[in-house]
């Protein structure tokens, strides 16, 4: 029959009484008239009766024995892992992680505005840079000799022997000495020099 | 587990029970056990159809319980926890089953017809006319597919809710209608010849 199809699918509601009572209505019409429907119903319903009243099992009674020596070898070999601890699941580690990465991320940011503000202003290094050096100020042990500039802080009068040939970033540059009258300036352009 | 097992205990519910145990309670555990081995053992038997097989893994379900307590939140039933992880062992065991079964097939040579599994013969007079014979109904219920299978045992033999099966084996609960419903046609009209006869 051409219905019989979706009533079947309905059988199992139909044998729990749980259809609603239209559809019950509908079925238990279509029951009269289709006897394999019927059948399958009746059959269902048979079924179920035969499930529910299989014999219960027992477990053996050594179970919990068995159970409990199994349990007291497990405790010696194996090794819970960190997730399986109360306070540390899967859920929580990822969040711990997610804050952690947030916390450091805010230090970091802090850190660098405070060293940002605790740099001097570059007029300041010029400032500093262009003092006379007291008689015994702790620059005067430098040896005059060399110092090592890098090339693109000192100012191009100050090595004209390399002109045009300037080949590599930094170079030993002499810097201008004057032994017999210390203490000595120690000539600067308005960029910035670093020791 | 020397304490003897008292009638105030049924009391208890099973998620404060786990709780307990989740705080060291170790009695709490065996009241846990005692409250679901019997109930473990059908479910994996009807699902498995071999006793030795069923309580070993039911024994493997208490000690994943046992190991990994701090895993279960209040926010599931316990019953519906167990279950799950009862059913996850017991479709393993199926599948290792199913594998050792092959590879001791097909070592098999063309002499070793004997070998092969032939139905059990049962006598009508083992049929009684209240109850179908457990054994008929066992191995058509092995017959079925795991998936078919699982379904009917958990909703007609353990008569739990289509809500609670659906969390158990984490289908939506239309599906599980489906297939209880599938399974329950399979199953009667493979057994039709002695349900007409009641």
């Amino acid at each position: 029959m051409k219905n019989c199809e979706r009533f079947t699918e309905l059988l199992s509601d139909y044998a729990e009484n749980s259809l609603a009572p239209s559809e019950n209505r509908e079925l238990d019409f279509h029951l009269e008239q289709c006897s394999e429907c019927r059948s399958a119903a009746a059959g269902v319903v048979n079924l179920r009766r035969n499930l529910h009243h299989l014999p219960a099992l027992q477990t053996s009674p050594d179970f919990e024995t068995i159970l409990r020596a199994r349990i007291k070898l497990d405790r010696r070999t194996h090794v819970a892992p960190i997730w399986n601890m109360r306070y540390i699941t899967p859920r929580r580690l990822a969040t711990y992680s997610a804050a952690a990465v947030v916390v450091m991320s805010c230090v970091f940011y802090l850190w660098q505005r405070l060293a940002a503000k605790a740099l001097p202003p570059s007029s300041s290094i010029i400032a500093v840079s262009q003092m006379q050096l007291a008689p015994n100020s702790v620059f005067n042990s430098i040896s005059p000799a060399k110092i090592r500039y890098t090339l693109d802080q000192v100012t191009p009068q100050l090595w004209p022997n390399f002109g045009s040939t300037r080949k590599s970033p930094e170079r030993m540059v002499s810097a201008p000495t004057d032994s017999s009258s210390r203490p000595a300036t120690i000539p600067v352009s308005h960029q910035p020099i670093t020791f | 587990m020397a304490e003897p097992f008292q009638t105030s205990d049924h009391k208890i519910s099973d998620e404060d029970l786990i709780e307990k145990f989740q705080r060291g309670d170790l009695y709490a555990y065996e009241l846990i056990v005692k409250r679901y081995k019997d109930q473990l053992l059908n479910f994996v038997y009807r699902f498995l159809g071999n006793h030795e097989e069923a309580e070993d893994v039911v024994q493997e379900t208490f000690l994943r319980v046992y190991r990994n307590r701090h895993a279960y939140q209040r926010v599931a039933k316990f019953s519906t926890w167990i279950y799950t992880i009862a059913g996850n062992l017991a479709r393993t065991e199926l599948r290792r089953r199913n594998r050792r079964r092959f590879f001791s097939l097909s070592s098999l040579g063309v002499d070793d017809k004997e070998y092969e599994i032939s139905d059990e013969v049962l006598s009508p007079e083992r049929h009684t006319n209240t109850v179908l014979s457990e054994e008929i109904i066992q191995r058509e219920i092995n017959k079925l597919s795991p998936k078919f299978r699982e379904v009917i045992i958990l909703r007609d033999v353990q008569e739990l809710s289509y809500e609670e099966i659906s969390k158990i084996i984490r289908v939506p609960i239309g599906t599980v209608k489906s297939r209880v419903n599938r399974a329950r046609l399979r199953l009667q009209s493979r057994l039709k010849h002695l349900l007409d006869k009641k």
